[in-house]
């Protein structure tokens, strides 16, 4: 593996471990707000988290692109903020990954939220346990594996991200040059042997994440794939 | 029982997963570290300024290969070189991509269009444009290319092809070669100055010389289309995608066939030079970018990099790899040096 390699090998873990830690920050309280929630526009909400599954990276690539934009309020606030351009930077990849992986952490975390009984949450409260005190010390704990999956689903997906990447983050090594994107220029160049060795990696990281996942219990397997509430 | 916000128990295996993840970050960052410090040339002593900078270059796919070894004879041949990272790409897509406010320093590109539009926009240091090089196309197919058990293309892979070859003999090898192709990849016409360049000479082709399989194969009642287009992102795309597809003609640049002749692995391929008066030359400049986000030593290393491809060293390093050298520009480092600001 060249030098350029090994940086985007780093970067690629980067991104996914950054987007992980915001990703959970996010989708827990919006998990929690969705499977509460008695608000009549909920199922707005829903279907905006759910459309990364649906919509062409391309699609919201290009609105990224055009959000980043230098001239833009967005970016200009972002340089206000950080003293750093948003468009073809890091920051914007973890904002694009954030929007791109945000329905693999809150859909596992929802329908966990969702099988959690009332009547649990009712005795704690009758015990005088606050609301605060209820989420981090009944609901977190009793969501343990959800929380596991959400994350791992989470960091596998911002590793697999192409579309969005390729659109709002060209190709610039140690800043926007994950693997999926290292293996797409070898390609194009012709290096098949680094492109072989990339692919490898991938590869194995994905089924291996999945292996342990799967392994981890087939309860865990069964939010994963049919958001089905469980108790532990 | 006793409810408490935080007790230690129940926020103990949250803990341990964040400590956990911040390490990881720790180790990422650190083993970067090591792994930019390894990729990068060792920091000259006495120039501390120099090696902290990294230019970013962007650079036309056709000149990828060019570059790094422009880059390398640079920084052995100037101890005060920056160090840099090159992301290449179609000139098109990098202009988009500039405008956008991707953070580059430097753009080699593969017209004139371009890097002037930059300049206009007040994205470029002024006095830097550079004429680097002029582009040479070369039609490539296949050994077995062969349309209907007809041998065309074979009979006019010789003189008309060779790089000085008389242009009308050239224009009717292309036109044969093109003949019995089924496809033809070319780069993006829409982004890629080679591919609109290529698209340009198909059309010349079709006019001057009508394509037309009967007067060539006798009784052939095959198609008289032309040859189906297929569109690759930018050249070094196009050569991937005949390396590795049914398509039998690519139009590429020179100095990718001349780096890596025979990369088609089982077939051979046969590569048809392009005489230059066919088509509109492909004039390739580069200029300094004016990136509002860094210091002003970024401006003055780009255009010292520029002075340098424009200088004999430089110029005898483009031409080797099979580009025509631009007539010579006057060295504008002073007049650009002054505009860094």
């Amino acid at each position: 593996m060249s030098s350029n390699d090994w940086l985007a090998l780093w970067l690629t873990a980067k991104l996914a471990t950054v987007s992980t830690l915001a990703l959970m920050a996010i989708g827990i309280p919006l998990a929690w707000w969705l499977a509460r929630s008695q608000f009549r526009g909920k199922a707005i909400i829903e279907a905006l988290v759910a459309l990364p599954i649906v919509l062409p990276p391309t699609v919201i690539g290009f609105y990224l692109l055009i959000a980043f934009a230098p001239d833009t309020a967005m970016a200009k606030a972002w340089q206000a903020a950080f003293g750093r351009p948003l468009a073809f930077s890091f920051d914007g990849l973890v904002l694009g990954s954030i929007i791109y992986s945000l329905p693999f952490v809150v859909q596992p975390l929802q329908s966990r939220f969702e099988g959690i009984s009332r009547a649990t949450l009712l005795s704690a409260a009758s015990l005088g346990a606050g609301p605060m005190d209820r989420f981090f010390n009944i609901v977190l704990p009793l969501s343990k594996r959800a929380l596991l999956a959400a994350a791992a689903l989470g960091f596998c997906h911002t590793v697999g991200e192409f579309g969005i990447v390729l659109m709002i983050g060209g190709s610039i090594p140690g800043q926007t040059q994950v693997l999926s994107i290292a293996l797409f220029d070898h390609v194009e160049s012709m290096n098949f042997r680094s492109a072989h060795i990339l692919a490898m990696l991938l590869l194995l990281f994905s089924f291996i994440s999945l292996l342990i996942l799967y392994a981890k219990g087939a309860k865990t397997a069964r939010v994963v794939q049919r958001g089905e509430p469980f108790d532990e | 029982m006793k409810f408490s916000l935080f007790s230690t128990q129940r926020l103990r295996s949250t803990g341990t997963a964040s400590l956990a993840a911040l390490c990881w970050l720790a180790y990422l960052h650190a083993t970067c570290v090591a792994a930019q410090a390894n990729a990068l040339p060792p920091a000259q002593p006495g120039h501390a300024s120099a090696s902290d900078i990294t230019l970013h270059i962007a650079v036309a796919a056709n000149f990828t290969a060019t570059l790094q070894k422009l880059l390398d004879a640079y920084a052995r041949s100037a101890p005060t070189a920056a160090n840099s990272v090159i992301s290449s790409a179609s000139t098109g897509t990098l202009f988009h991509q500039i405008v956008h406010g991707a953070p580059f320093d430097v753009f080699f590109a593969a017209n004139e269009v371009h890097p002037r539009e930059l300049l206009a926009r007040g994205l470029g240091v002024q006095g830097s444009l550079l004429n680097y090089a002029q582009g040479q196309l070369v039609l490539l197919h296949k050994k077995n290319n062969r349309r209907n058990g007809d041998d065309i293309a074979l009979q006019f892979t010789t003189d008309a092809c060779k790089r000085n070859a008389n242009a009308n003999n050239n224009a009717d090898a292309l036109s044969a070669i093109l003949q019995s192709a089924r496809q033809v990849i070319i780069a993006n016409p829409l982004t890629a100055p080679y591919g609109s360049v290529s698209k340009q000479l198909i059309e010349q082709l079709k006019k001057v010389k009508p394509i037309k399989r009967d007067s060539i194969v006798p009784g052939n009642t095959a198609t008289k289309k032309i040859p189906e287009l297929l569109i690759a992102r930018n050249v070094m795309h196009a050569q991937q995608l005949f390396a590795s597809s049914a398509a039998d003609a690519a139009f590429i640049s020179l100095p990718q066939f001349q780096a890596n002749p025979q990369a088609g692995r089982k077939q051979s391929w046969l590569a048809c030079h392009v005489n230059t008066a066919l088509h509109k030359p492909i004039l390739q400049f580069a200029i300094a970018l004016a990136n509002a986000n860094r210091p002003r030593e970024y401006r003055s290393q780009s255009v010292a990099l520029l002075a340098f491809a424009n200088s004999n060293q430089g110029r005898r390093i483009i031409a080797q790899h099979g580009y025509v050298l631009a007539p010579t520009t006057p060295n504008s480092a002073n007049k650009a040096a002054n505009n860094v600001e």
